[in-house]
């Protein structure tokens, strides 16, 4: 019997660093004393890739090990998927609408999906929560700290006109 | 020096550097608070934030002021629901929560704080004294002996590798490559790009890299294993401990100071080693043994005064040798680099009168930040315990939001937070197969100093191994091979012995 998640990672590693080693042989040779632009990236692939052979063998040898027996995912597995969904969805619009409002449906999808039970009034807290949060890290990062964020209309309200900043 | 403690002076005590220094220690204290907020997840989170800060002094003091107040909040939900915040709190719940069981939850939250501001001066202070001692040693490193030493660093990635050594060395091979990708600032070309134009230089990228492995991959693990109600925790007000009480500590503080700060510049070995160390030795010098595990309060201070010397401990090897032994003084070196400090031996040498107030600074800036947090910690303990209350649909999605923010932050561009995504990915992958993230950090900090020291080594040795080889590049390398076999040999004879 294996210890099934390390022979998994091994050879999955073993692929990578023999992808790696592909790829730096696109790169120049060098010609004078010193090292070549391949020689440090190929060195590491070579020794991800005898690392992963031990972590096969290592796996192969060791048995089931109690903590192979537990499954992969947890069991709150659908909602991790749902809130990866969410953030997915969330870095992708932050350009097309900006920050601010994407910041707030995020975090009001996720309240939603990561509260043990929705009542109206909760539901209700949520979304003022969202926005009053969405709307303060906006202030805190782009005013305050001048760090700058993707404006969309909301946040050009915002700033040109609740915060009144750049005016 | 004086000159140096003048400017420094200058530097720190306005109005602006000390207020972010404390709003650095109150947020710390707050995110050591809630478990899963690790100090290495909060500073790399804030980390983006700070560089931006003018004068980027307030900047450092932020991420100091973290530092400390991390290491100190990890003791309040050790203490209050028996999880540490952080894993160097692990041995303070030994005694801290059977305290707050039988109602002296404020008494063991004082008791705690103490320990950890004695033992956080006291590191402070071996470290000025030692700092620039070590660093004219190291100045007469040449580029091999640079590159032995950043072989020495990653051999401490099997004392920071949990569970297998192997997996501890593939993470960090994999650091090294992933620090290779992109702009060469070596050779001047692009490497492993995979195709992706603009890719950031190294320094920039590794911010959202970080953020991705801590931050998004806890986030990911939180919402996939842990019920979403919050801890809920007794009120607290405020006890204090009696001049006996104080009395029966004062050894355990001696013990566990040295303790800690040894420990802590041995790289690799963080908090929570030093944590258990020092509650071992303290049990067996104390004359009531049988109080430890029962709520001994000669336990409780040994578990955070080490935990907490190891923060000064830990800069040793930092800021003298460039070489960051765990992943936070990784985060806090690569911050420092970011905002024009040279960690090293050079830092100590340095003409510049700027630079020499600005390592001063460093010094008297930690210092402070462990004086500032003992008020700080004393005044807010009542809200303080409050905070591991926090609901998690509130904290997580908001943790996400920040890192989203931290990683555009950096470059101003969307191409660092898809990095950042692609990172928290993989390192929720990697977790699942028991991968450590530590040496991840620490390969993609020293694979850099070790590929341009040992291109410059051959370049001046005219590619000769031999004349490379000095007695104390022999020796570095010596040590290297022992900090990675000693783990091997250790499980070896532990095995023949089963």
């Amino acid at each position: 019997m294996a210890n099934k998640k390390d022979v998994i990672a091994g050879a999955s590693m073993a692929g990578f660093s023999a992808l790696i080693y592909g790829m730096t042989k696109a790169l120049p040779e060098g010609a004078g004393p010193g090292l070549a632009p391949a020689s440090f990236p190929r060195a590491l692939a070579v020794f991800i890739g005898a690392l992963s052979i031990v972590l096969v063998v290592q796996g192969l040898a060791a048995g089931c090990k109690e903590d192979d027996d537990k499954p992969l995912f947890g069991p709150l597995f659908a909602r991790m998927l749902l809130f990866f969904v969410a953030l997915v969805i969330y870095i992708l619009i932050i350009p097309k609408i900006g920050y601010t409002a994407s910041t707030a449906a995020f975090l009001f999808s996720s309240f939603l999906m990561l509260s043990p039970g929705l009542s109206a009034g909760r539901v209700a807290a949520g979304l003022v929560f969202s926005i009053i949060a969405a709307a303060a890290v906006f202030y805190i990062f782009s005013i305050f700290l001048g760090v700058p964020l993707i404006e969309g209309p909301v946040d050009e309200f915002l700033h040109y006109t609740v915060f009144r900043a750049g005016v | 020096m004086h000159t140096d403690i003048a400017a420094a002076l200058e530097i720190l005590f306005s109005f602006k550097v000390i207020a972010f220094m404390v709003a650095g220690i109150v947020a710390g204290i707050l995110a050591g608070a809630l478990p899963g907020l690790t100090a290495t997840m909060s500073i790399a989170l804030l980390v983006p934030f700070t560089y931006r800060i003018d004068p980027p002094i307030a900047g450092l003091m932020i991420l100091l002021g973290v530092y400390v107040g991390t290491m100190h909040g990890g003791a309040i939900s050790a203490i209050l629901i028996r999880t540490p915040g952080t894993p160097a709190a692990a041995a303070t719940c030994f005694d801290g929560y059977p305290l707050a069981r039988r109602g002296e939850a404020a008494l063991a939250l004082n008791v705690s704080t103490i320990a950890s501001s004695v033992g956080g001066v006291f590191s402070v202070l071996v470290l000025w004294t030692v700092a620039a001692p070590i660093a004219s040693v190291a100045l007469k490193f040449g580029p091999f002996e640079m590159f032995c030493l950043a072989i020495f660093g990653l051999s401490v990635i099997s004392g920071v590798s949990e569970g297998s050594v192997v997996k501890g060395f593939i993470m960090g091979g994999l650091g090294m490559l992933f620090a290779a990708a992109g702009r060469s600032t070596v050779f001047d070309i692009d490497r492993l790009t995979f195709g992706i134009k603009d890719l950031p230089e190294s320094g920039l990228r590794y911010i959202p890299l970080m953020i991705g492995v801590f931050a998004i991959t806890e986030a990911l693990d939180r919402v996939e294993f842990r019920t979403v109600a919050g801890e809920s925790a007794a009120k607290v007000k405020n006890k204090f401990p009696t001049a006996a009480q104080i009395k029966q500590i004062l050894a355990p503080l001696g013990i566990s100071s040295v303790i800690g700060t040894v420990v802590g510049a041995i790289p690799g070995a963080g908090g929570d080693i030093a944590g258990f160390v020092a509650y071992d030795q303290t049990k067996k010098f104390s004359k009531h043994k049988e109080e430890f595990g029962n709520g001994s309060l000669e336990g409780l201070t040994a578990s955070e005064c080490a935990n907490n010397a190891v923060t000064g401990g830990a800069m040793i090897p930092m800021l003298t040798l460039g070489i960051p032994g765990d992943s936070v003084t990784a985060i806090l070196l690569g911050a420092m680099i970011i905002i024009g400090l040279r960690p090293g031996p050079t830092l100590f040498t340095d003409p510049d009168p700027a630079v020499r107030g600005l390592v001063a600074a460093i010094f008297i800036g930690l210092l402070t930040a462990n004086l500032l947090v003992f008020p700080i910690r004393i005044a807010g303990a009542p809200l303080f315990s409050r905070v591991i209350s926090v609901a998690p649909q509130l904290l997580w999605p908001l943790v996400v939001v920040f890192c989203i923010v931290g990683s555009f932050a950096m470059t101003g561009s969307m191409i660092s937070v898809y990095i950042m995504l692609v990172f928290g990915i993989f390192g929720y992958v990697m977790k699942k197969f028991h991968f450590p993230p530590g040496p991840l950090i620490l390969g993609v900090i020293l694979g850099p100093i070790a590929e341009s020291n040992l291109h410059r080594a051959l370049l001046i040795s005219k590619g000769e191994l031999l004349p490379m080889l000095s007695p104390l590049a022999v020796a570095l390398l010596l040590i290297s091979v022992l900090s990675v076999a000693l783990p091997f040999i250790q499980g070896m004879r532990r095995n023949s012995k089963n």
